[in-house]
């Protein structure tokens, strides 16, 4: 094989990784810095973490997001895979057309006009905008991602297994929950992770679709960011970028596992 | 139909109706409604716009309803040059941005496609962890970064590169940097999947026929790695023509975008008539491109 | 084999010698395919089929791929349902009947075996399915696991076993329900030459010892020839004949089957009469007419004609031999294979013939070479008249 590894090569993966990385690195190290200047180096110290935790703003914004953030995935892992055995099962159905639209485009949307027509909607039917808006709207724009990644796993599923499931007597449904819903587990994880990260991270939706007492962490950060750079929101955003990488670590060794089984069949 | 048909049509029905009835009702009727506020006028009211629909109001209601709609705030929109520079500029600077991460993200992504293959997915997570961090985070690192006494400042500064401190926050500059920055996981992993499917073989055999290394890649890589580059370019493209927070946050108060000018009509001006109309604007510049992305999308789905 | 397969050795044999149900007008069908035609939309994979396959036979659907035999399979087993006609299993109509609640169970080509599940939970599947109590359902296993002889690897997981494990495993979750009739499709497409040869003899042999019907779909025609009592040769979703291997092979009704069931010479003419019981053929392969006995053609004067033969049934010759059918050629080509030499000769006519000849000694003092001239000939009724 041409597999020659090259200089260039070398050389691009380096820099492209370094453009990636080296600004999150900052803010993770200027998170310890003793100096209440934000670019200039005091000396390493905990003392922001410490002023975070007595923040009670940031804390409730935080334990908001969680909540919004598990619920709405949740019902997005729901929703998102019986799309993908929608999309992946049931062949050319009447509005399918329609439906694989829907499913896309909130993908690429950009989120000011999702966030401002899911809003539109809720004053025209009078919904009080807080907590339930803000997760009807991450699941909506959430769910999608989750179909494309069980989806994407249901195209590779070798069918004859469900039915040999059939064969020997299992209802569709039995089958599915006995044969195919443990063999895709891990993608409907990566999925139900994915959605969980994405409502996270979500400034613009939420910002319209939320109201009183519903304000999300993105949000505070957001309101604190535009007066200025503080110590305070670098070491926020460090626990963030911990809390995330966890989540992506869990996710790949999910789907490394589930490939693992899959390879050696 | 026989029992077993009608059996199999009801679960068909339980697992397609669910999720098509939550996207009609959050994803499509919004738009509806968009589109329906965008002809309305605004108002000092809960909520700001004109006219309402009475529901009770039977068939006369109805009428006067749609005939209070109007295009006139579309008309406001082609009048003011603000609109329409907002427009263009939000159009520009995601050309210009999509270019820009081609041109980085194309090198990284062969870099990762040539690596060895056990590492492969190692570099695929490290491409997947900053775009899966808080974009906001990830905009706002920037500006402790490009502040005039900030830290790339600092850095020229002290190597002696330059002896005034450049301006880089607030400017179109900065947003580039943003956009690029934001975006280039998004480009590189489509990128990457297309050249790691790729046939390496292929390559070997223009080089057996006589083709330079370089012209190889012109004739061969490149072009079978052209649907990666359609996917990533559009998957960039889009959601840059309505970004908010970047120019929001890195750009200057110069820097306009059709986002931008949507948030500020919504939040500042309360104007919802108005940003509906920018709304329904930004769906069209953007609506061509999905639309041609779903064709080659469901193209290549029938090639398999 | 084992030593309760040897015990059973001479029952087994008494049970082929004698069976053949087919030619009992009374005997009554297990299967019965009535009129089944099934579409695709546009496409046509069986095409107003009928079929009757009785109890405890070893039955072959034989096809190149896409002439409708799976989609055949798949029907009886509930994967599809025809679009016209209809499928009875015992007399009963299994229409509308969905695939877990028919009493059949299908070996798959790919195995499908739960990759999350142990190789005895795979067995007991179907019988949780049918909610056996635990007691029952673990002696079964238990007789499964002995039956395939993988008793020690009860508790592994497919992934950890061999192509011929997982093949047995396979085998014994489709047999553990005692099915009415076992469906294989491909069965040994998986496998090793080697490994194929052994199992064809160990199904055949179980197939007799447990007293069911087996229906098998496959591609091979050795494999078809090898097990089956009797072969369905299908070709664009019709059947073309239905016979015993031996019948298939000596007496094919078609060029298709002719050419698909082992290896023929065809020989283009035209029926010039008809003499003492054999038919006279005029064609321009020969430089007199041919003759050839075969009682089971009907045919008029000057209508086309194939003479097929066999190329084991050919012989060749340095001087031409006394009697009727001999061609006149020269040895383009030899295959040396061991068991068989195979010439290629080419005919003064263009066509070329395959001739085989068993290598019965070691030694050939004057071997017969590349470019000579030959003769090849063969007895009136060693060929087969084809007219369609």
């Amino acid at each position: 094989m041409a597999r020659r590894f090259t200089w260039f090569n070398a050389t691009s993966l380096t820099l492209g990784f370094a453009f990636l990385y080296l600004p999150i690195l900052l803010v993770v190290l200027y998170s310890f810095n003793a100096s209440q200047l934000v670019t200039v180096w005091g000396g390493f110290s905990g003392r922001w973490y410490g002023a975070l935790l007595r923040n009670d703003a940031l804390r409730e914004a935080a334990w908001v997001t969680l909540r919004v953030a598990f619920l709405s995935a949740t019902v997005a892992t729901f929703l998102g895979t019986l799309a993908a055995v929608a999309l992946t099962r049931y062949g050319r159905f009447s509005g399918r057309t329609l439906f694989t639209g829907m499913i896309y485009a909130p993908m690429v949307m950009p989120e000011v006009i999702t966030g401002l027509s899911l809003l539109l909607l809720f004053v025209a039917v009078g919904l009080d905008r807080g907590f339930w808006t803000v997760t009807i709207a991450h699941t909506t724009f959430t769910m999608c991602f989750v179909t494309v990644v069980v989806q994407s796993r249901l195209i590779t599923f070798d069918r004859s297994l469900e039915e040999a499931a059939m064969d020997l007597g299992a209802t569709p449904l039995r089958a599915f929950l006995s044969v195919t819903l443990p063999l895709i587990a891990p993608a409907v994880a990566a999925g139900f992770l994915l959605a969980f990260t994405l409502s996270m991270d979500d400034l613009v939706i939420a910002s319209f679709t939320s109201g009183p007492g519903a304000t999300t962490l993105p949000m505070r950060i957001y309101s604190q960011v535009r007066l200025g750079v503080t110590p305070e929101i670098n070491a926020a955003a460090t626990l963030l970028i911990a809390f995330v990488t966890l989540g992506v670590t869990a996710a790949a060794l999910l789907t490394k596992r589930a490939a693992q089984t899959q390879a050696r069949l | 139909m026989s029992r077993s048909g009608w059996r199999k049509r009801l679960a068909r029905a339980a697992v397609i109706l669910p999720p098509y009835a939550w996207l009609a009702a959050f994803f499509l009727l919004p738009f509806v409604i968009v589109l329906r506020i965008s002809l309305s006028d605004p108002a000092s009211a809960q909520p700001p716009y004109r006219p309402l629909f009475d529901w009770t109001g039977g068939w006369d209601a109805l009428m006067a309803f749609l005939g209070a709609l109007d295009l006139e705030n579309f008309e406001t929109l082609a009048s003011d040059s603000l609109y329409w520079e907002a427009a263009i500029s939000s159009v520009t600077i995601a050309l210009v941005s999509t270019v820009l991460l081609l041109l980085i993200g194309y090198p990284v992504a062969y870099g990762m496609a040539r690596a060895a293959p056990r590492l492969r997915p190692l570099l695929v997570a490290l491409v997947i962890l900053p775009f899966w961090t808080s974009f906001l985070i990830r905009v706002y690192a920037w500006i402790a970064i490009l502040k005039p006494e900030g830290l790339l400042n600092q850095f020229l500064l002290a190597l002696g590169l330059i002896s005034d401190p450049l301006t880089i926050l607030n400017t179109p500059t900065a947003v580039y940097i943003g956009v690029v920055y934001a975006y280039l996981p998004f480009m590189i992993l489509p990128l990457y999947a297309a050249l790691e499917r790729l046939d390496w073989t292929l390559v070997e055999a223009a080089q057996d026929l006589g083709s330079p290394p370089w012209k190889a890649f012109w004739t061969v890589t490149l072009p079978l790695s052209l649907p990666g580059v359609v996917a990533g370019s559009l998957l960039c493209f889009i959601p840059i023509v309505g970004e908010f927070v970047v120019p929001d946050l890195l750009g200057g108060s110069d820097t306009l975008m059709i986002g931008r000018t949507l948030w500020s009509e919504f939040f500042s001006n309360r104007d919802w008539p108005l940003a509906s109309a920018v709304a329904v604007v930004l769906l069209l510049i953007v609506v061509i491109p999905i639309v041609f992305y779903r064709e080659i999308e469901a193209r290549r789905w029938e090639a398999r | 084999m084992n030593d309760t397969t040897r015990a059973l050795r001479p029952a087994i044999g008494a049970v082929r010698r004698s069976f053949s149900p087919w030619t009992d007008p009374q005997a009554r069908p297990l299967i019965r395919f009535e009129s089944v035609t099934k579409r695709f939309g546009e496409a046509v994979a069986v095409e107003d089929l009928s079929l009757d396959i009785f109890e405890r036979e070893f039955f072959c659907l034989l096809g190149p791929s896409g002439c409708g035999k799976t989609t055949l399979m798949r029907m009886l087993a509930g994967f599809e349902e025809p679009t016209a006609g209809r499928v009875l299993l015992a007399g009963q109509d299994l229409t509308g009947v969905p695939p877990y609640r028919r009493p059949v169970n299908m070996m798959f080509q790919s195995y499908a075996l739960f990759p999350h599940m142990s190789v005895a939970d795979n067995i007991a599947y179907g019988l949780k399915q049918d909610r056996l109590p635990r007691g029952e359902i673990e002696a079964r296993v238990e007789e499964m696991l002995r039956l395939v002889q993988l008793e020690k690897l009860a508790t592994r997981r497919p992934d950890q076993l061999s192509g011929g494990q997982r093949q047995r495993v396979a085998l014994a979750r489709a047999l553990a329900k005692r099915p009415k009739v076992l469906l294989l499709d491909e069965p040994l497409g998986a496998l090793d030459k080697k490994l194929r040869e052994e199992t064809q003899f160990e199904l055949m042999d179980l197939q007799v010892r447990l007293g069911m019907t087996f229906l098998v779909v496959t591609h091979d025609q050795e494999e078809a020839m090898t097990m089956s009592d009797r072969i369905a040769v299908m070709d664009h979703g019709r059947i073309v004949q239905v016979a015993t291997p031996g019948e298939l092979y000596e007496q094919p009704r078609t060029r298709f089957v002719a050419e698909f069931v082992g290896d023929i010479n065809i020989l283009e003419g035209k029926v010039a009469g008809m003499e003492e019981g054999g038919w006279r053929v005029e064609t321009p392969h020969a430089s007199q007419a041919l003759t050839v006995f075969d009682p089971d053609e009907v045919l008029g004067h000057g209508q086309p004609v194939a003479v097929a033969v066999r190329p084991e049934k050919m012989t060749i010759h340095r001087q031409r031999p006394q009697g009727p059918n001999v061609l006149e050629g020269e040895v383009w080509d030899i295959g040396y294979l061991g068991d068989w030499t195979v010439y290629r000769v080419h005919l003064g006519s263009g066509a070329v013939v395959r001739v085989s000849c068993a290598n019965a000694s070691r030694f050939v003092a004057d071997p017969i070479t590349w470019d000579e001239r030959v003769f090849v000939a063969f007895a009136p009724d060693a060929a087969i008249l084809l007219s369609r």
